[in-house]
């Protein structure tokens, strides 16, 4: 009989406990360790290549998490061309930096991010013109290697799952703090993976808007669960007379005129 | 929808499309002559070193533009009087510059420099950069 009572009592504990497992994810012990790696393919310079004889460009990205912070490595060329001034731009960019995600209790691992970045280029210009003054006609050809470009960047992203580990994401950046070699015979008019860098002849744009439309696949590491927000239950009261009580706060009586 | 639309709108209404022609790259400085008791200077003959080309004006003046080139670093210009000979050595940089996406390139002028001068009084730089919009780049006194 006393052993009838026990394994009564076992099963019941059992049961309470199996019957709070659906509510609650068991929290990931080690959620500095990465997850994921996340390769990327930006999208809008691809299109613009496919659209522009005179733009060339292809931009990578991979991206690793830890925790809710994604660090990110960005490498890219590009090449553009102005007729105008028969003025050529070429080279490689870099990015590197932190995006941190807004919404980690997405279940379908969607991510809004805001994010900095530590940019650099180094690239080619060159450049062809004529010259007719009082010191004869002439053409002028230069050839400018191993310019370089430092800036920041820091933005706002968007990645959305389309198809399994597929993922498509909008970036808008603010490029700024431009620090770009201008000491050479030609002023850098186009940085790669900054844009232009001059208006007006030699005025330097403080801010540049960048857009990125990119594809993303996700390389799984190990299975890291989504986190599930805490809601706080809802108070239980004794008597509807206590609930009503609760409820009354000054806010709610009118004003006396 | 329509709120999109209407940032895009904004956005192309603010983007600056360059007038090719308010490229104020100058290929020319300003020398402006002063003297306590001369209101103007005559000169026989205003040559530089490099071509052989008179830039004196036929009548007295007070400043006169002259050019330089993208070929060379320094230009030594030489101002003949009836009685004197002046000389004005000038050092500076130039750079291939674009005002904007449908522009042809030009050439700026800076980082203008006296470098030496023979039978002025004194010659400094007021302004060390070449464009159409200042008057004047170096002051010389007699």
């Amino acid at each position: 009989m006393k052993f009838f009572f026990s394994t009564i009592f076992l099963l019941c504990a059992a049961t309470s406990l199996w019957g709070q497992a659906p509510d609650s994810i068991p929290e990931d012990p080690y959620p500095w360790r990465p997850s994921f790696v996340r390769l990327g393919y930006d999208m809008a310079p691809a299109g613009q290549t496919i659209f522009s004889p005179n733009y060339f460009g292809q931009g990578l990205s991979a991206e690793i998490d830890f925790n809710t912070l994604f660090l990110v490595t960005e490498a890219g060329y590009m090449d553009r061309k102005y007729p105008a001034s028969n003025y050529s731009s070429n080279g490689y960019f870099f990015r590197v930096g932190v995006d941190a995600n807004m919404i980690k209790y997405d279940q379908s691992k969607n991510v809004i991010t805001f994010g900095v970045r530590y940019a650099g280029a180094t690239f080619q210009q060159q450049l062809m013109t004529e010259a007719s003054d009082d010191f004869g006609q002439r053409e002028i050809a230069v050839t400018q290697t191993g310019v370089q470009a430092r800036w920041f960047e820091a933005g706002l992203g968007l990645k959305v799952r389309i198809w399994k580990e597929l993922f498509a994401g909008y970036d808008f950046t603010l490029r700024f703090g431009a620090n770009i070699d201008d000491e050479g015979e030609i002023l850098p008019f186009f940085v790669p993976g900054y844009g232009q860098a001059y208006t007006q002849g030699s005025d330097p744009r403080g801010l540049v808007l960048g857009f990125k439309y990119s594809l993303y696949w996700t390389l799984r590491i190990r299975d890291k669960p989504v986190p599930i927000r805490k809601v706080k239950p809802p108070k239980v009261y004794d008597s509807p007379l206590e609930e009503q009580n609760q409820n009354i706060s000054p806010s709610n009586f009118g004003t006396r005129n | 929808m329509k709120y999109g639309f209407l940032v895009l709108l904004c956005c192309v209404a603010c983007t600056q499309i360059p007038d090719c022609s308010l490229d104020p790259n100058a290929d020319v400085f300003f020398v402006s002559f002063s003297d306590d008791e001369v209101n103007s200077f005559t000169f026989t003959s205003i040559t530089n070193d490099l071509i052989t080309t008179d830039y004196a004006p036929d009548s007295a003046i007070l400043a006169i533009a002259l050019p330089l080139t993208e070929t060379s670093a320094v230009i030594t210009y030489r101002f003949e009087t009836d009685t004197l000979e002046y000389s004005l050595t000038v050092g500076y940089r130039s750079q291939l510059n674009i005002y904007g996406d449908d522009c042809p390139a030009s050439v700026q002028f800076l980082d203008v420099e006296v470098i030496n001068y023979a039978n002025f009084d004194t010659a400094f730089v007021t302004n060390p950069i070449l464009t159409s919009r200042i008057e004047e780049n170096i002051e010389v006194l007699f």
